[in-house]
């Protein structure tokens, strides 16, 4: 039996290993050219070991039941009918695309943008665009709202200096830029109280190691914490910010501000952001920002054919199995990861998110169509006829191979491309 | 750096770690599970999961010689 699956990240993936696991055959498929979805793309690039999840993911792809289609996007180069007719079941695993929004006035301000775009910049995605990071690093102050580990990324790597990431695979575009970054203060909204934070405890305690940088919570933030911290990971961050609201305010050059149960009301500004406003249960204030980067969450977008829950982000799904707005299975369809759960957990929480999804395919299979009409090389077939430059496994070796030469030859150990032809040219993509 | 699991594990183990595990470098030895701190990547999924709170960061452990012992598992000094 051959299954697709679309989407290359860790639930993708795990996927794919539990589909081999059982002896089938599986294509996997990516919009982009390099494999590993926000392993490579989400993984802040001063986390060198999270990164390294990427080794395992490899192992999967290379094994000789799976074939790897990078640059190849669903909706666009293929769609459900050719998917359909070429394999016996599709495992959608594309993640969570898009980013929520503040939903406040003044939020279309120049200077206004998603924890994504920066993301996507610093991790140097081929579809990023820059502008967002140019405007961010001219700011002294900028606000962050948000109370995950994505706000804090970005706090810190807006302040942390371009040195933290010496030994990172980030483009030498993007060092340099951060190396001009005229950031001062950034400041990390949270609707919710410091107990309810969703920061990992050491994501929050390495915010507290950066030089030169200065962490500044107020102590009235903390007022009735303890009593609503209710897990182990609650306490311990109500500890760490205790620690930093009772230490008299640092000289650093930098500083990064915690601070709670603020609402956001308003981007204030003409044309470009000056400000957001924000409400403590009634109060108003506003804080100074020259730009403003939502960090509440990332968001599914839906799929071409396939059900779509829109209050939710997510494909409509029972464990895995595609329903329709009435709840009755489609069959053959199944998803994985942040677009059947919603943007939550970790990398890890996908691999028994993908093993829920298989064992329901697994469970089906008796009643998928029995033999195919079409062999293994008519979707390559398919995609050369439709001009699709699609990107195989030995052709990201390539790229892989050629971005650690990158970045041996600046004393690094790899420089990711991020240029959409270099990646083709590099892949050999379309040629085979 | 990595996690360690503790003692607390004993008789309770139930894998619910290893199924979360991004790199897999959670073995079961037996009477407890035991994490590689090589392949460890310490992204603390395993940590969310326990449902005794087995498993916590080397930094954090009450007594020393859990994380010794965890190294020297795999036959090395703990840092
Ligand atoms: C900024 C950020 C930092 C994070 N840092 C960490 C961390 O340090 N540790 C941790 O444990 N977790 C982290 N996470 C969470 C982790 O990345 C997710 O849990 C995980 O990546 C979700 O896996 P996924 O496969 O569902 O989605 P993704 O990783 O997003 O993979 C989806 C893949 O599908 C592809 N795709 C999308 N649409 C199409 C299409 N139409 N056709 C073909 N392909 C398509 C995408 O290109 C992508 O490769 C982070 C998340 C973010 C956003
Ligand atoms: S911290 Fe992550 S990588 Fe390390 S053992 Fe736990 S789940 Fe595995
Ligand atoms: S989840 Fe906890 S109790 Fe279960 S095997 Fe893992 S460490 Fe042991």
């Amino acid at each position: 039996m051959r299954i697709a699956v679309v989407g290359a990240g860790p639930a993708g993936v795990y996927s794919a290993q539990e589909l081999v696991d059982a002896g089938l055959s599986v294509d996997v498929f990516d919009k982009v050219p390099a494999p590993y979805g926000l392993v490579r793309y989400g993984v802040a690039p001063d986390h060198p070991k999270t990164k390294r999840i990427a080794l395992a993911l490899g192992r999967t792809l290379g094994n000789p039941a799976v074939r790897f289609f990078g640059n190849v996007a669903y909706g666009l180069d293929l769609d459900l009918r050719d998917l359909l007719a070429c394999y016996h079941a599709v495992v959608f695993a594309v993640g969570a695309d898009d980013d929520r929004l503040l939903d406040v006035a003044g939020e279309h301000l120049w200077g206004v943008g998603s924890a994504a775009q920066l993301v996507s910049w610093y991790n140097a995605h081929p579809h990023a665009d820059d502008s967002f990071a140019h405007t961010v690093l001219a700011a002294r102050e900028v606000a962050v709202v948000g109370a995950g580990n994505v706000a804090l990324d970005v706090a810190r790597m807006l302040v942390g200096g371009p040195h933290r990431l010496a030994a990172s695979d980030v483009p030498e575009r993007v060092l340099d830029l951060l190396a001009r970054s005229r950031v001062t203060d950034v400041r990390v909204i949270a609707r919710r109280g410091p107990a309810q934070a969703k920061f990992t405890v050491p994501e929050l305690t390495e915010l507290g190691k950066l030089d030169d940088v200065d962490v500044v919570v107020d102590p009235a933030d903390l007022a009735g914490a303890d009593d609503e911290a209710d897990s182990r990971r609650a306490r311990a961050n109500v500890e760490l910010l205790r620690g930093w609201a009772e230490r008299p305010t640092g000289r650093a050059a930098r500083r990064v501000h915690l601070s709670f149960r603020l609402r956001p009301v308003a981007v204030v500004g003409e044309t470009a952001v000056a400000g957001l406003r924000l409400d403590r249960l009634g109060v108003p204030s506003t804080v100074p920002a020259q730009a403003v980067v939502r960090a509440i969450g990332y968001r599914g977008a839906p799929l071409p054919g396939v059900p779509f829950d829109e209050e939710t982000g997510t494909v409509r799904n029972l464990g895995g199995r595609v329903v329709d707005a009435t709840g009755t299975v489609l069959p053959r369809l199944y998803v994985a990861g942040w677009i059947k759960r919603g943007p939550s957990g970790v990398i890890g929480t996908n691999k028994a998110d993908a093993a829920e999804t298989v064992r329901a395919l697994l469970a089906d299979a008796d009643g998928f169509p029995a033999p195919l009409k079409v062999g293994p090389a008519t979707v390559p077939a398919l995609l050369r006829g439709r001009g699709v430059r699609f990107v195989t496994w030995p052709g990201w070796l390539r790229l892989d191979a050629y971005e650690v030469a990158l970045g041996r030859s600046g004393g690094r150990p790899r420089v990711s491309v991020d240029d959409l032809a270099t990646m083709l040219a590099v892949t050999r993509a379309g040629d085979l | 750096m990595t996690f360690v699991v503790t003692s607390r594990c004993v008789g309770t183990k139930e894998t619910s770690c290893m199924s979360v595990c991004p790199v897999d470098c959670i073995h079961d030895i037996g009477e407890q599970v035991v994490i590689d701190p090589v392949e460890c990547v310490d992204c603390g999924a395993c940590v969310d999961v326990c449902p005794v709170d087995a498993i916590v960061h080397e930094g954090e452990a009450d007594d020393p010689s859990v994380v010794a012992d965890a190294y020297r598992r795999f036959g090395l000094e703990a840092p």
